[in-house]
């Protein structure tokens, strides 16, 4: 039984080590906006290319 | 808190849907010949400018999101921006998210019209699409997106570009209130989460105590659960001492004084068994206890907050700038709002929306005078009366002397009467509440006097004996069921609610709403569209012997003309004739001619055509009751037709305040509108004279309200926030008027009353839960105080029964009632 002596401590550390993680994102807001990051994985990283776009230099920061 | 997503084309089998803003299209629009299906030509535009863009993606992601049930403001009409990038407003809006020098920028904006995951994506392009943009985020539940541009950036460009997506742009201040909320909502998830943590733990160590660990290794267990629980006790448990603490100088009962008196008596035990070497710890069990109470408490804060945050983003009512005239440049400059003084001369262009309230020096004009007044149709102003904040001008320029501006202008007052009826709201006790506090105060006693009897009868030996006992009936009976129950039903009711398009501000809406023995409706804009329809043609001798050809013709010729003026009534003949077929045809027009306040003319196959107000009705006083106007149809100087326009009922009207009567509720019409047309309406929807008032101001709308203690009002204007503010429960019904939603404790996302009746039957449901509940709980906590009297209840079995309990408790709450969920089924259908 003695192996629990090494097993607890590697178990805590392991816990607590992810609630360290999970204060930090907290603190960092990330759990305030539940919703929006389920749709964003939808969406790809396409950039707007040349072919699909027309006006783009129509619009500029006068 | 997500729900499956559900595919947007779901809904088609019962309507056709919008392509660009996903709202189910009228009969109106399904008339008319367009490339592919659109609400209206707000959507259309906006629909080819995506397209233009290369931005069509839009329309692909958007088919696979859950579209939130919103409705898409249409493109506004604006003259710019160009005051966000004023150095006074960028203080009080932006801020520096580095924290450096380096003259980066962000600042929030909430867009009305947000939708699904393509606004997302739509709005996310927008570094790819402004210069100096670094970043843009949307938040879908919020509907605030926060941009970030570098230093030679521009936020107006931004605004300007979201608004040419389609989406309505109100940039939102940096309050310290806000930035205060969030910090503590970011506590309270670390404390909830600590909480979480340590809780697992201690219970792993607890299974193995219960499992017969024993001698060293147990009492080393008992340690480490000890320290497990520190953080608990000491950091997550806070809020309970806090208010347990303001309830006791308040000299309330609250359910917190019992959660508090159970965790320190509780520790305390704990604590003196664990140093005398005694097995009794009841760690595992009061740091779960911990723990389900802030989730729950968690719970409810994020969806009222949510509730609240809708309603405290406004004040969009008026414009930010103003056409000032300038003696000096002898032109009109514009100039931000708050600059504006009374004898100011200021320009309004036909579209833009008053900002101040004063007398009209130059131009005759239209104006939309229903946020104010309630009255359905355009208002003609001229030369000398008096126009008010908040009004919208329809047809012409006009040219005005302030009189009043800013918190003095009639809008302004309102606003502030508002608060005021708000802020000396009575607090109302809850049914829930009071069952709770006797509760508490009856498990208090009962603690006490186990604890006093065993001590006192059994000589000093027993005090030991007595303080367990005590304390297994204040952690057993108390509060799992009553703290977690009433809060968890609630919280659940309201998220759905939410979800369905129904925004509650708080829990005890739900209860105020089963009390409800009346409801006042007002009419323009909640029982009627509020805009200006077709009723009724209407042709001269001539043509009606003439037969249908002629009329065709007639109609043909006025659909050409009308077709080529951006006029709101043009628009409204348009629509019209375009729902009666009347597109095959349509001729070509020559010589086009548009009159501001007088109509448009041109000749057609041969013809020449004119089609205006009619010159009575501009010469008709404004006293003069009236239900509608008419449009004259002209050919060759002579008059062959008459349109008629009104107010059309919303066809699901009738329905709904069928639904209502059902449910036992007296039903009265209040309305700010003439008494005509206010009992037409009645008429049509079978309301009895009595009940309705009509040509009320919105000081009036209040004092009725007031005489009825127990009513439920129904409105959107600003001339019914005064009494939407002073009801016993209130409804905002969509619309663009973002003042009602502050005053009103409920807000729909949909327009017209339909769900009103559902939402009714919900709050009765729901009540009737939380009573089951009760009465389970007070079941349940009998048995466990008599065992707990008794001496029986151990650790272990305080650590079995308490989640069982809260189990039970849980999904008798997530099935809810066969009634609540067929009206959950109608509201998401």
């Amino acid at each position: 039984m003695s192996i629990i002596y090494v097993l607890l401590p590697i178990a805590l550390f392991l816990g607590f080590g992810f609630l360290a993680l999970f204060i930090r994102m907290s603190a960092d807001g990330q759990y305030e906006d539940l919703e929006t990051p389920a749709y964003r994985i939808l969406i790809d990283d396409e950039k707007i290319t040349s072919e699909n776009q027309l006006e783009k230099g129509s619009i500029h920061v006068s | 808190m997500l729900t499956s997503l559900k595919p947007h084309h779901a809904h088609s089998s019962r309507a056709l849907l919008c392509i660009h803003c996903g709202n189910p299209l009228t009969v109106h629009a399904l008339a008319q010949t367009r490339a592919a299906p659109f609400c209206c030509n707000g959507c259309e535009t906006v629909y080819h400018w995506i397209q233009n863009q290369g931005l069509g993606r839009y329309y692909e992601l958007k088919s696979t999101g859950r579209a939130l049930r919103k409705g898409l403001a249409g493109p506004e009409n604006s003259d710019g921006q160009a005051h966000l990038d004023d150095p006074d407003f960028l203080t009080l809006y932006a801020w520096n998210p580095e924290g450096d020098s380096s003259g980066v920028r962000s600042m929030e904006f909430y867009l009305e019209g947000v939708h699904c995951a393509a606004c997302v994506w739509l709005t996310e392009k927008l570094p790819e699409l402004v210069d100096q943009v670094q970043l843009a985020r949307l938040n879908l539940g919020t509907s605030i997106a926060t941009v970030t541009i570098t230093s030679k950036g521009s936020f107006a460009a931004v605004a300007d570009q979201l608004q040419k997506m389609g989406y309505r742009v109100h940039p939102v201040k940096r309050g310290e209130k806000t930035d205060l909320l969030k910090k503590e909502n970011r506590l309270l998830l670390i404390r909830l989460g600590t909480a979480g943590a340590c809780a697992g733990n201690i219970m792993l160590l607890a299974v193995s105590l219960y499992g017969g660990a024993s001698g060293l290794l147990a009492e080393r267990f008992r340690w480490i659960s000890f320290l497990l629980y520190l953080p608990v006790l000491l950091f997550s448990a806070v809020p309970f001492y806090r208010s347990a603490w303001s309830a006791l100088t308040a000299r309330t009962a609250s359910i917190d004084i019992p959660v508090v008196f159970g965790i320190l008596l509780g520790s305390a035990v704990s604590v003196i068994n664990l140093a005398t070497g005694h097995d009794e710890v009841y760690f595992d069990s009061l740091a779960s206890l911990v723990f389900l109470l802030l989730s729950t408490r968690y719970l409810i804060r994020r969806i009222q907050q949510s509730a609240m945050q809708s309603s405290n983003l406004l004040s969009f009512l008026t414009p930010q700038r103003a056409r000032r005239y300038s003696p000096v440049k002898g032109e009109f400059d514009s100039v931000p709002i708050d600059q504006i003084r009374p004898g100011d001369r200021l320009k309004i262009l036909a579209g833009e929306c008053i900002p101040v309230d004063g007398r009209v020096l130059m131009g005759t004009s239209s104006l939309n005078c229903a946020l104010l007044s309630g009255e359905s149709l355009p208002v003609r102003m001229t030369k000398g009366q008096i126009v008010f904040a908040g009004t919208m001008n329809l047809e012409a320029p006009l040219e005005i002397e302030v009189t009043q501006s800013g918190s003095k202008t009639r809008l302004g007052r309102i606003l502030q009467s508002m608060e005021q009826i708000l802020e000396t709201r009575a607090p109302i006790t809850l049914f829930t509440d009071r069952v709770s506090k006797i509760f508490v105060v009856a498990v208090l006693i009962l603690s006490a006097l186990t604890f006093l009897f065993l001590g006192f009868t059994q000589g000093g030996g027993s005090w030991h004996e007595g303080v367990s006992r005590a304390l297994a009936i204040a952690i057993v009976t108390c509060p799992c069921t009553f703290a977690l129950a009433t809060p968890l039903v609630l919280s659940l009711t309201l998220g759905r609610l939410a979800r369905a398009g129904i925004v509650v501000k708080g829990p005890d809406v739900l209860e105020r709403l089963t009390q409800v023995d009346s409801v006042f409706l007002d009419k323009t804009g909640t029982l009627t569209r509020g805009i200006p329809t077709v009723m009724k043609w209407r042709f001269a001798q001539s043509a009606a012997s003439e037969g249908t050809t002629d009329q065709v013709e007639i109609k043909a010729a006025v659909l050409a003309l009308e077709s080529q003026s951006a006029h709101p009534i043009a628009r409204a003949l348009c629509q019209s004739l375009r729902a009666e077929g009347i597109t095959t045809q349509v001729p070509h027009v020559t010589d086009f001619r548009e009159t501001l306040g007088k109509g448009v003319q041109g000749s057609v196959g041969g013809d020449q055509y004119q089609v205006g107000r009619s010159t009575e009705d501009s010469s008709r006083t404004k006293s003069a009751p009236r239900q509608g106007f008419e449009v004259l149809i002209q050919r060759n100087g002579k008059v062959v037709g008459e349109v008629r326009f009104g107010d059309e009922l919303r066809p699901e009207s009738a329905a709904a305040l069928a639904r209502l009567r059902t449910l036992g509720l007296e039903l009265w019409i209040l309305s700010g509108d003439h008494a005509a047309s206010v009992r037409s309406v009645a008429r049509a929807l079978g309301i009895c004279r009595k009940r309705c008032l009509s040509q009320m101001g919105p000081e009036e709308k209040n004092r009725v309200i007031r005489q009825h203690p127990r009513a439920l009002m129904v409105g959107d204007g600003a001339n019914d926030a005064l009494a939407l503010a002073g009801a016993h429960v209130s409804v905002a019904v969509h619309s663009g008027v973002e003042i009602s939603l502050r005053a009103a404790d409920i807000h729909l996302k949909t327009p017209g009353v339909q769900s009103i009746a559902a939402l009714m039957v919900i709050s009765r449901e729901t009540l009737r839960v939380i009573r089951r509940n009760f009465a389970f709980s007070i079941l349940y906590n009998g048995l466990a105080g008599a065992a707990a009297l008794a001496g029986k209840i151990d650790p272990l079995f305080a650590a079995v029964l308490m989640p069982i309990s809260a189990l039970t408790v849980f999904l008798a709450s997530m099935a809810g009632t066969r009634k609540m969920r067929s009206a959950f089924a109608e509201l998401n259908s």
